[in-house]
Formats: structure tokens, sequence, C-alpha cells
């Protein structure tokens, strides 16, 4: 398994193209923007993008999908029924997808936004904006954050804490460097204990 | 991408090293595994993919080296020498570096979470989207680099100096610095809470 990744400059975003060895069917996960620079590398790497994963609906996630569309012949899923008007494979909570030899499950995690998917390839987690680099995802409200604190601690520090962190915004982590250094997971650690 | 395969040897939870099915401390090939990788990573040829941790470097030149989606955690490196190096989705958590040079380092996506640098300078350097989240870093010099993007969020920063840095994005929160400069950087537009 390859992973490549792409910032987009229009919304901070990355982006990840995840396929096998030498070429084939691939899949993207979060095409916040369609440009020159992600089709060469798609291209460059004898890609085809047969699935598109969108771990939420928010545009600096989902921008590229209608021009990725129209370049390959993908299935979009996300935790929606459409996006941008677009249709999708309403994917939830512990469901999976298969593409070749990858085999993706679907980890439900609300509180930046309702419909927040992190997606675990093998010890690769693809988290979108829920969990990032020393920090959780901005929520709207109090109740949204302990949502998203509650959501991380139980689906997701529970996993093996070698897993690597794949971040829709920032640098990637592990989850063992968030255990020991995430602020907010330090303190709502902390608070679950007492 | 590294493979994710862990230690054959029972009960144990760490990664298998680059050429056998066990890590470093249960395979009865480790001289030869640590050599065959250091002169890898000395050719200056692109190396990806490559595992070896829980060992240590010393006096070795790793300048001009490039490496690719590898995991080099837990290491020890003393009195090495990454000038001009690239690094691309690259692993060194809970390293130490000690007396290392990175001069003129280009980085991109990689993490270094939780590992303690000693008297070690980065000087003009490109370090996107690196995370130093928890580091130790005592004498070290980033002047003249630009750091669009990385996470010094929880690090330790003893007498390091960000002079002439690109901080944009930059996220210093939860840092504790004493003797550190950000002289003629732009460090408004770093990060240093989250209000």
């Amino acid at each position: 398994m390859k992973i490549f990744f792409h910032f987009s400059v229009t919304g901070f975003s990355n982006s990840y193209v995840i396929g096998p060895d030498h070429g084939g069917d691939a899949l993207i996960i979060d095409p916040g923007v369609m440009d020159i620079d992600l089709l060469k590398l798609i291209e460059d790497n004898g890609f085809y993008i047969r699935t598109v994963l969108l771990t939420h609906r928010h545009i600096a996630h989902v921008g590229g999908v209608g021009t990725l569309l129209r370049i390959y012949d993908a299935q979009v899923y996300a935790n929606n029924m459409s996006v941008l008007e677009l249709p999708v494979h309403t994917i939830s909570e512990g469901e999976t997808i298969t593409l070749g030899s990858l085999e993706v499950e679907a980890i439900h995690v609300p509180g930046h936004s309702s419909d927040s998917l992190v997606y675990r390839i093998g010890k690769a987690l693809f988290t979108g904006d829920a969990l990032m680099a020393g920090k959780i995802g901005t929520t709207d409200s109090e109740l949204s954050k302990a949502l998203l604190l509650r959501s991380i601690l139980d689906k997701l520090l529970v996993l093996d804490e070698t897993c690597l962190v794949f971040p829709g915004h920032g640098p990637p982590t592990t989850l063992r460097a968030e255990k020991m250094f995430n602020p907010e997971l330090l303190m709502a650690l902390r608070h679950r204990s007492t | 991408m590294f493979s994710f395969n862990t230690c054959v040897s029972e009960g144990c939870t760490h990664l298998a090293v680059t050429g056998s099915p066990h890590c470093l401390a249960h395979t009865e090939q480790s001289e030869g595994i640590v050599a065959s990788v250091t002169k890898q990573i000395s050719s200056g040829q692109p190396v990806g993919s490559v595992i070896l941790t829980g060992t240590q470097f010393e006096d070795e030149d790793f300048s001009n080296s490039r490496l690719y989606a590898c995991s080099l955690s837990r290491n020890i490196f003393i009195n090495c020498n990454f000038s001009s190096s690239f690094l691309q989705l690259t692993y060194f958590v809970f390293s130490r570096f000690i007396n290392c040079t990175f001069e003129g380092l280009t980085v991109k996506y990689a993490v270094f979470a939780g590992s303690e640098f000693e008297q070690c300078t980065f000087e003009g350097s490109d370090i996107y989207h690196t995370n130093f989240l928890g580091i130790g870093a005592r004498d070290v010099n980033f002047n003249d680099s630009d750091l669009y993007y990385s996470c010094f969020t929880q690090a330790q920063l003893d007498n390091v100096s960000f002079q002439d840095c690109n901080l944009k994005k930059v996220d210093f929160y939860e840092t504790k610095r004493s003797n550190v400069s950000f002289k003629y950087s732009n460090y408004e537009e770093a990060v240093f809470s989250r209000d």
C-alpha cells in the first residue's frame, strides 16, 4: 500500500491518495481541490480513482469532488445522503468498504460536524477534522466538544497506539503521541479518571 | 508506505525491521541489518518504506539522503549529519538527537513527536507540515527556516532560536519556552493560544 498526500492551498487541507504499490485502482480521501498537481500525482503513479471517501462535508474537504468525477468513474462515500448535490453512498459506523486488497472501516466521530467519519485502513487512521496533531476539531458548542472528546476517547484511543494518524489539516501524527501530548485529550483523560 | 508487520517474537509489539520478521532486539542479524540500512541511507539514493527502530547511530554522514515513508523511530543519533537531506512522510518519533546537523534540510509531513534534541541545528531548512509535538529541545537553531504549518504543541524549548523564520500557522500552544528568540520572524502568524 502506498499513501500520498496533497496539500490544498485554498482550504489549507490535506487530501490522501491510497493505492497498491505498483499502480491500479486507488482511493482518495477528502479531495478538497482537484488541481493539476493532484491529477499528476494520481496519473504518475498509475492509479485510477475508483473510490472517494469524505470525512465530512465541509467545503475544504469536498470541493474537488465534482471535478474528480468528471475525470474518474468513482463511487463517493460519506455519512450523508448527498454532498454538493452529488449523490453519495451513505456509510455509517462500523461499515467496511473493500477496494482490491484494501479494507476500509468507517468510524463515526461526531462533534466537529454531525457527519464526521474517521476511516481506518490497517494501522492508518484518516481523521479529517476530528483529531489533528496536538488538537481536536473545532466545535460550535460545549456539548459538541464533549461529544467529540467522548467519541475520540471511546472509539480512537482504544485502538493500537502505534496507529498512524493522517489528519485533514496539519502534519501527521501517531495515536501514542496524541495520548501523551494533545492538551485537550490529556485534560479529558484526567477528567475521566477522577 | 512501510508495512505494519509486528515482530513475530511472542508478546513483542514492536514493528519488524526491514529484512526480518523480528524487531531489532529479537533478530540475530541486527548488526547486518543496521549496516545495510545505514549504507542505503548514506548512498543518497531514494530510500522508501524502510523500518529500523531501537538502535544507535554515531558519527554517520546522512547528508543528501532522501527518505520516503520510512520509520526510524526510537533511535539515538549522535554526531550525525543530515544536511541537505529530503524527508517525506518519515517518522522519527521518540528518538534522541545529540549534536546533529540538519542544515539545508527539506522536510514534508515528517513526525519527530516526543523526541529530544540537544545541540542541533536546522539552519536554512524548509520544514513544512512537520510534527514536533512534545519534543524537548536544548541549544537548537532553526534560524532562517520555513516552518510552515509545523506543530510544537507541548514542546519544552530551552535556548532555541527561531530568527528570521516563516512561522505562519506554526503551533506553539502550551510550549514551555526559556530563552527562545523569534527575532525577525512573523511570530504574529503563529499560534500561541486556542482562543
